[in-house]
């Protein structure tokens, strides 16, 4: 296999997979980040940042595929 | 409270008009028929350069929107590599300058230029009660920064405002530059970013080291129990280091990836059969998404701060 095949088939495929687990990831965040929210609707603005915040470290996962992504999409032409 | 309400709204506006006009822009030279306007499209930076000089692929083809630099470029092709070659002689080869370089100058310089415009022109007028609408709309920017990074820092707030506030109106301004016809984030460029990292980092470890003294730094590096440090002290340096990397790079891909989605969903309008501004969607996704990653870098610059200030209970 050439590795531009290779690299066209991996990247894609490999940006889905972390924005696979990163959207599990960030599921699981905002889960509990909406119980929290409902059983105290006072600390709504609070949680809401810091929901935020941890949501934003889970995506720079899938951030760091999609760099890798561009990185080497330059080599496939 | 009623003028600021007022001066909210004409924030909005500006915004929506704003969005308006990138779609017109992209829409109007997207669907333009002629060849060279689709080379525009498409190309980017490593397409046209690999088409006349040869090789020089490492850069990467990406989509990008068209900017008034690309065609500055484009239109004095020749000229402007002459002269870039007579400069890259005289340079050592990891000084080497490429148009990129030069574009993104430009760039960032117009969003400085504008921002230290308005701010020096706008605080000018202060006064106890102040008629001035845009120093009422500074104040109002200022006072809701202030207020809301007083979560995180607490009584400190006063002191790391200036630093937390301009980076949180400075990467704003980066972000939503992208969306102005003929423009380009300067943030979608990792050099720009790591920039802005850095200067996090050192500021935060000599904040560090003001406020607890040497010896308190590296007993906090050392970590809590002190027969650990031999573990701790590495894992601590490398979290440390890599707290810039993580800074620069999440802002870096958001932003490349914002605007390589709207050039390519913008550029099926070149397609004849498709007639519709397809990436508009998108445009208020990255509207969205650059004020969550301004917030974001602002907000963990915050919480670098306040994990390093003294009276905090070492939760890590």
């Amino acid at each position: 296999m050439e590795y531009q095949a290779a690299l066209g088939l991996s990247l894609p495929l490999g940006l889905g997979i972390a924005a696979m687990g990163c959207g599990v990831g960030i599921g699981l965040a905002v889960q509990g980040a909406m119980n929290a929210m409902a059983r105290q609707p006072e600390l709504f603005g609070r949680l809401q940042v810091a929901m935020i915040i941890g949501a934003a470290f889970i995506e720079a996962l899938t951030i760091y595929a999609l760099v890798i992504a561009f990185v080497l999409s330059g080599k496939i032409v | 409270m009623k003028q600021a309400v007022r001066l909210w709204m004409l924030a909005a506006a500006l915004l929506v008009f704003t969005l308006i006009c990138a779609a017109i822009a992209s829409t109007q030279s997207h669907s333009a028929p002629t060849q060279p306007s689709i080379q525009l499209v498409a190309g980017g930076h490593g397409g046209e350069a690999a088409g006349s000089a040869g090789g020089e692929a490492e850069k990467g083809s990406h989509y990008e929107l068209p900017n008034f630099m690309l065609w500055i470029h484009i239109l004095n092709h020749d000229r402007i590599e002459n002269w870039l070659a007579g400069v890259n002689e005289g340079l050592p080869p990891l000084l080497q300058i490429t148009w990129l370089n030069i574009e993104n100058f430009v760039y960032y310089s117009i969003v400085v230029i504008i921002l230290c415009t308005v701010v020096i022109v706008g605080s000018r007028r202060r006064a106890l009660r102040p008629k001035d609408k845009l120093y009422l709309f500074l104040e109002v920017v200022a006072i809701s920064l202030y207020e809301f990074f007083h979560q995180v820092l607490g009584r400190d707030t006063r002191k790391y405002i200036a630093l937390i506030g301009t980076l949180f109106v400075y990467i704003l301004c980066l972000n939503l530059f992208g969306l102005i016809p003929l423009m380009k984030s300067p943030s979608s460029v990792w050099g720009v970013n790591v920039a802005m990292a850095l200067c996090v980092f050192f500021y935060v470890q000599f904040t560090a080291i003001v406020r607890n003294g040497v010896l308190g730094y590296f007993k906090h590096l050392c970590g809590e129990p002190l027969w650990l440090a031999p573990l701790m002290f590495p894992l601590h340096l490398i979290g440390e280091l890599i707290k810039p990397v993580s800074l620069s790079l999440r802002l870096f891909g958001n932003i490349l990836g914002e605007d390589t989605l709207l050039a390519v969903f913008a550029g099926l309008l070149t397609l004849a059969f498709i007639n519709a501004p397809l990436h508009l969607p998108f445009v208020f996704m990255a509207v969205l998404f650059s004020t969550i990653q301004a917030l974001i870098f602002s907000m963990l610059t915050a919480v670098y701060i306040s994990l390093m200030l003294p009276h905090e209970e070492h939760g890590h």
